[in-house]
């Protein structure tokens, strides 16, 4: 049997803050829109050639 | 790239084409568990694949991040004296338990297409609130950068030393809105 997927732990304290704060901080950052259009586009055309699995 | 394959949900008792990441623990998981967590409502998988071969694979499962913000030792005490846990935020996340691409596939940006695919996957017209994708990255270099690569970060400095690393990534900062 292969390695069991890790369960995500809480986080406390310290860990916690910094997380918070960091996805505080994601509700403005964005990834370019070129890293967007590319993983939309991926998604695109792979659902179209394989619209029985969606 | 992943156009060129066909892409399909493993279903139970489905036969997979062949598939060779180069590391045992994970064609281990393709070949052996991946049926037994489906059977189990644990992961779903999902294959890219061509007419001769399983070019990679993915499973995913429903997963959470949650925080705390006091100590651990003060959260057991608190708990025992406030029934409701008033001081966790809980955060809806898909994590991404397994993926491999099969060697003669490696090195051409399959993986990073992937990771591509699953952020907007889990966005577009998503049926469920998706904040996060975590993942469960094994702790070799490699592993680590690609995944670095494509936005994540780590979760928590407490796994350091374990084999694999949780890692997530904030789909707050991939949709347009």
């Amino acid at each position: 049997m292969a390695k069991p997927i890790k369960e995500t732990p809480i986080l406390f304290g310290k860990e916690a803050k910094r997380f918070e704060s960091e996805i505080k901080k994601n509700e403005s950052r964005k990834v370019s829109e070129k890293e967007y259009k590319r993983a939309i586009s991926i998604f695109s055309k792979v659902r179209e050639k394989n619209k029985a699995s969606f | 790239m992943l156009e060129n394959f066909f892409f399909r949900r493993i279903e139970i008792n489905a036969e997979c084409k062949p598939f060779d990441c180069g590391d045992a623990d994970l064609n281990d998981f393709f070949q052996k568990d991946c049926q037994d967590y489906l059977r189990q409502l644990l992961t779903v998988s999902y294959v890219f694949e061509n007419e001769e071969e399983t070019v990679a694979f993915f499973s995913v499962l429903n997963d959470r991040i949650s925080s705390i913000d006091t100590s651990r030792k003060f959260f057991r005490k608190l708990r025992k004296k406030i029934p409701h846990k008033k001081h966790l935020k809980s955060y809806p996340a898909v994590k991404v338990g397994r993926l491999g691409v099969t060697q003669k596939y490696q090195g051409q940006q399959i993986g990073t297409e992937i990771v591509d695919f699953i952020k907007a996957f889990f966005t577009e017209r998503n049926k469920t609130g998706c904040r996060f994708i975590t993942v469960d990255a094994y702790s070799t270099p490699r592993t680590i950068k690609f995944y670095e690569k494509n936005g994540f970060q780590f979760l928590t400095e407490e796994d350091k030393k374990d084999d694999t690393r949780l890692m997530y990534f904030d789909l707050m900062t991939f949709v347009r809105h």
